[in-house]
């Protein structure tokens, strides 16, 4: 009796706890297939267009007809503009649909990100794991991952009107755009170096203390141990912090829409302004895009390659992850 | 499989939930043709983000008067084209009683309505204008003809038109380089509707941006720069930048500077229709249904033209000491008064339609004078 009980309260249980995993699953497939739907209809953009009786009912669709008469029932030449065309203007009446120009700036704003992110990161996380005295790191950890906290609109104004006047006023002048990708990025490896600190310090910390006897042991000094044995021992675990600090980087809209801009150039120059992808679709948010429009297609497509970009990090960071680790036994 | 039901039950409820059906008051079952179903008691204002701000500060001051203290006012801001959608739309549950616009309404939009049985009364309420502002020390573009600024931003510019010279001879031979808004605002439809001569066809390569503190900065910072925003942020930004004065000509290379007749970009020169052809009628459109059955909606429409509404003295938030009138403290310019008279006129005649829908898709630049005339036409 009690034992059926039980086994009835288990089974509750069980399925609660089923019912809490399948909840993100659903979601997170539901995502996924907006976003397919949604951009399967942009991409589809040039076939309703060769529809009469659609592109006479919806103004935007003739809209879209009239500017690129070259694209109407040609899917593939679209699909072809989208990946391999430098000018990306879906929001103008002379409209372009070549993504390359956010990607790159989405590239180059993440990798200064990860350039002033990943050294002082791991020097960091060094100091603390290893040199650093348990009170000192008791306190100095806190401190550090404050600054994830930090509302990243604040970052935003912070890289607008702090960093960039600063760096046009002693280091570039006028050579520096007002927007830029510089001061974007540099921020943003602010905001993402918590991330890279605190997780590689949890890595190394992890590594056995064995590990660092033997090796002091063998004679060897307190920074032989950190970089030739606690570094490659930990090496897994802080490949998959920089990666999961990277999707951040890319994922990161409110720094890179207020101090990187808002125009999609086809540079790699880092003091120009540029346009990222998330930067892009909070353009369109922001404003009165109708439902269903062109410009409404646009953003789920370029959402869509930026659901890409951090799968495809996420994968990496998973591979690296199963290949170097360490099984300490 | 049954806990795959049950989340996918769970997930319908939930998704349900958030839908409108669940926040929004259900539509009483009398809601007339072509009303709203906002309850008595409540105004529903939608809209362009260019007249949100005016209505706004109007509708703060009238929740502070005898007829409007227990009326619940919210301002949205969709946008023309959004709010317009909302306004005009086939379901009385999600239309507003106004709608704010910084253009006249489009005939597809007008034909929307009509579908809908929407009938509406056009009410103009202020003119904004758009400034092109250089640097302080810029000595040589004082003065810029429309056919000049065609030059600078049509799209074909893009890459080409780099340097001054290239638009006027007279101009040094120095960098160009160029900030604006975004292609979400309202101001860079009626700048590229009225300069270039189709709503947002412009260049692409200048730095764009929805903050007009960034136009601001950029042009501060840099000699060469152009720039334009609404009059508002020129007057607010005096000294950091400079207003370009704009002629009307369609004309590019001019023989020499004195050729460009241009006006200052001022609230004057716009009230007065010499600052041309960068300014643009906002509108205020009332549900002519709501009008007739809740008489909040007449007489917010009263307060808002009334001369305790838009032109009530207000503290300058430009030099705090003086005092200016609420709608230049919004950073737009009335029009004349017999405008707003005439505006009343209309409303309590129940004029509906628009004045401007028989000059087929009208220019973002009518003049104050084209104003006036449509509505003597109107409502005399």
């Amino acid at each position: 009796m009690t034992r059926k009980k039980r086994r009835v309260g288990e089974r509750l249980i069980e399925s609660g706890l089923a019912v809490c995993g399948l909840w993100s699953i659903l979601i997170t497939l539901s995502i996924v297939g907006v976003l397919l739907f949604e951009t399967v209809a942009f991409f589809r953009l040039p076939i309703e267009a060769t529809n009469p009786e659609i592109v006479s009912r919806r103004a935007d669709l003739q809209r879209f007809a009239e500017a690129r008469p070259d694209l109407v029932g040609r899917p593939l030449a679209l699909v072809r503009e989208f990946f391999t065309e430098t000018t990306w203007s879906p929001l103008f009446s002379n409209k372009r649909f070549g993504i390359l120009p956010l990607v790159a700036g989405t590239v180059l704003t993440s990798l200064i990100a990860l350039l002033v992110a990943v050294p002082i990161g791991l020097l960091a996380a060094t100091y603390l794991s290893e040199f650093a005295s348990a009170r000192t790191r008791a306190r100095v950890k806190p401190v550090l991952e404050i600054l994830a906290g930090v509302p990243t609109i604040v970052y935003g104004y912070f890289a607008l009107t702090f960093v960039t006047p600063l760096l046009q006023d002693y280091v570039f002048g006028q050579a520096m755009a007002g927007q830029n990708a510089l001061s974007a990025g540099l921020v943003m490896g602010v905001m993402i170096l918590p991330l890279v600190a605190s997780l590689s310090e949890d890595v190394m910390r992890a590594v056995p203390v064995d590990l660092r006897h033997g090796a002091y042991a063998l004679g060897a000094t307190r920074m032989e141990v950190a970089v030739r044995v606690v570094l490659p021992a930990a090496l897994s675990g802080i490949a998959a912090a920089c990666i999961l600090a990277l999707s951040r980087a890319v994922g990161e809209t409110m720094i890179v829409a207020l101090a990187a801009g808002q125009t999609p150039n086809w540079t790699f120059n880092p003091l120009e302004t540029v346009s990222t992808i998330t930067a892009f679709i909070v353009q369109v948010s922001l404003g009165d895009t109708p439902y269903g429009s062109v410009e409404y297609r646009t953003l789920f497509a370029v959402g869509m390659v930026l659901f890409l970009m951090t799968l495809a990090m996420n994968i990496v960071s998973y591979r690296i992850v199963r290949r170097f680790q360490e099984v300490y036994l | 499989m049954g806990v795959v039901r049950l989340a996918v039950l769970a997930l319908v409820l939930a998704v349900a939930g958030c839908g409108p059906t669940g926040l929004r008051r259900a539509a009483p079952a009398d809601v007339p043709p072509g009303g709203t179903a906002s309850p008595p008691g409540t105004i529903v204002i939608d809209g362009s983000s260019t007249v949100a701000p005016l209505t706004g500060a109007v509708a703060e001051e009238f929740r502070k008067t005898s007829q409007g203290r227990d009326v619940r006012v919210t301002v949205g801001v969709s946008g023309t084209g959004g709010g317009f959608k909302k306004f005009c739309a086939a379901s009385a549950t999600s239309r507003t009683d106004f709608q704010g616009a910084s253009r006249p309404i489009r005939a597809e939009e007008d034909e929307a309505c009509r579908r809908n049985q929407v009938a509406y009364i056009e009410i103009p309420v202020a003119i904004d204008g758009l400034a092109v502002v250089v640097h302080p020390q810029n000595t040589w573009a004082r003065c810029l003809t429309v056919g000049e600024l065609r030059r600078i931003w049509e799209p074909g510019a893009e890459g080409r038109v780099t340097s001054w010279k290239q638009v006027r001879r007279t101009f040094p031979d120095r960098p160009l380089r160029l900030a604006g808004p975004g292609a979400d605002s309202g101001t860079f439809d009626s700048f590229t509707e009225i300069v270039v001569g189709t709503a947002k066809a412009s260049r692409g390569d200048y730095q764009a941006s929805e903050d007009d503190n960034v136009i601001v900065q950029f042009v501060q910072r840099d000699v060469g720069a152009l720039g334009y925003f609404g009059l508002a942020y020129l007057e607010e930004n005096v000294g950091r930048v400079k207003g370009v004065a704009i002629d009307p000509a369609d004309e590019v290379d001019l023989a020499s500077d004195a050729d460009c007749r241009g006006v200052e970009p001022t609230f004057d020169a716009i009230l007065s229709g010499r600052y041309r052809p960068l300014t643009r009628p906002l509108f205020l459109y009332a549900n002519r249904v709501s009008a007739q059955i809740k008489p909040e909606v007449g007489e917010f429409v009263d307060y808002y033209i009334g001369p305790d509404g838009l032109r009530a003295r207000v503290p300058d938030p430009r030099s705090p000491a003086s005092e200016t009138k609420l709608v230049r403290a919004v950073g737009y310019v009335e029009f004349p008064d017999e405008i707003y008279d005439l505006g009343r006129r209309c409303f309590d005649a129940g004029v509906v339609g628009t004045a401007f829908q028989d000059r087929g898709q009208p220019a973002g630049s009518a003049t104050v004078g084209d104003v006036v005339r449509e509505y003597r036409r109107r409502c005399r």
